[in-house]
């Protein structure tokens, strides 16, 4: 059963989904239902041996095309409405024990060229309002599967966050004429401590504000939107990025670094968002080797957070670990 | 600042999707990336006999 429950206090709706209790949990690598499926195995959501990405409905959705009828009805305060939406699943290799980390610059290419075509096909839809690709990583974030995966949620409305970054931006463009993002990559390049790595379409830095220790925003150098904006040489860099930023995670603690990556991009609600800057989004939750950054009274309570460490420092840490990128070895230095 | 660039040559490789219709109602879909492959059309999703391809196109 799901629906989404509109919040009063702040303005934004939340969505139930109770069949998610019942999701695969942590099965051992036998088990995997995102592997190919094997002769004699079970079947796994793959109904074949291999495949080299692959994309499907999530079995657990939280949105669905076609929506079961609320549980609840709403009311003037509390409004509700079915959950339509789409949760898709991206598999990004068949290897079970790999991760986005271990593969090739080819493999992650083909993956933003795989996230491209899902933006433009989901966001052609006439019911979503906004598409969001993302990847939860590691036990530490709550991951049930550990097989290499991202996921994309297709929204009925534009989620808060986002909102509120378009705001942002939207209103530092009419005070300056200028794009907000352009100018944080000025001022990031320009004083130099919170840059991680550069090519010649993107820049990896710890921002001035971030709010985890290890927080790492991509910029791309050009103003665009979205995905489908981005030229083949730009896909590339895209990749060659996320590779650079990926290697130079797990050997920080030398091990599988677990993080939240999220694309942010514009809506597809027909709106105009030329002020906005397509930028990409990784918030690890380690503070240290085996610590935690917990969201805890001050940061989900009030909505402040509170970074234990200073991005210049976390930045060089991971400056010291970037090695240039082989397009098409597993790792960033073999 | 360890300066990264990439110095591939441009590769002509073209990407397909092939969508399946599972049992359950769901859409599976594959990415295939390369020259297409000589028996390519004597693949079939041969675990459950009620899944179905239903498009198949270059993207």
């Amino acid at each position: 059963m799901s629906e989404l429950r509109w919040n009063p206090l702040l303005g934004e709706w939340v969505a139930t989904a109770t069949q998610r209790q019942d999701r695969t949990f942590l099965p051992p690598e036998d088990y995997c239902p995102l592997c190919p499926s094997k002769d004699g195995g079970f079947p796994t959501e793959v109904p074949e041996s291999s495949y080299d990405i692959a994309v499907f409905e999530n079995r657990f959705p939280s949105l669905r095309e076609n929506p079961e009828t609320p549980t609840v009805k709403g009311s003037d305060l509390y409004p509700v409405r079915p959950s339509r939406g789409i949760c898709e699943v991206v598999l990004y290799s068949p290897n079970h024990n790999s991760t986005l980390a271990h593969e090739t610059v080819e493999q992650i290419y083909k993956l933003v060229r795989v996230w491209t075509d899902r933006f433009r096909e989901l966001a052609s839809l006439e019911f979503i309002k906004y598409v969001f690709i993302f990847e939860n990583k590691g036990e530490a974030i709550g991951v049930t599967l550990h097989h290499p995966h991202g996921q994309i949620y297709a929204y009925p409305f534009v989620p808060p966050r986002i909102d509120a970054e378009l705001n942002q931006a939207a209103g530092y463009y009419e005070k300056n004429q200028r794009c907000l993002v352009c100018d944080i990559q000025d001022e990031e390049i320009n004083d130099g401590r919170r840059v991680i790595s550069e090519n010649e379409s993107f820049i990896a830095v710890i921002p001035f504000f971030a709010r985890w220790p290890y927080e790492t925003h991509l910029y791309s150098r050009r103003h665009f939107q979205a995905l489908t904006d981005m030229s083949e040489v730009e896909q590339r860099d895209l990749a060659s990025m996320l590779k650079t930023i990926l290697v130079a995670y797990d050997k920080l603690f030398s091990l599988s670094f677990p993080y939240m990556m999220v694309m942010h991009q514009r809506p597809c609600d027909g709106g105009s968002y030329d002020t906005y800057h397509f930028h990409i989004e990784f918030y690890p939750p380690l503070r240290a080797a085996g610590r935690l950054k917990y969201l805890a009274g001050s940061e989900t309570g009030a909505g402040m957070f509170i970074n234990d460490t200073l991005p210049e420092e976390k930045a060089r840490e991971l400056r010291e670990l970037v090695e240039p990128v082989n397009w098409l070895s597993g790792a960033a230095d073999d | 600042m360890v300066v990264t660039k990439n110095s591939i040559t441009q590769m002509a490789e073209e990407m397909r999707r092939r969508t399946v219709a599972l049992s359950d109602g769901r859409y599976l879909i594959f990415y295939e990336f390369g020259p297409i492959a000589a028996n390519e059309g004597e693949r079939e999703t041969e675990k459950t006999g009620s899944n179905t391809v239903i498009e198949e196109e270059s993207v």
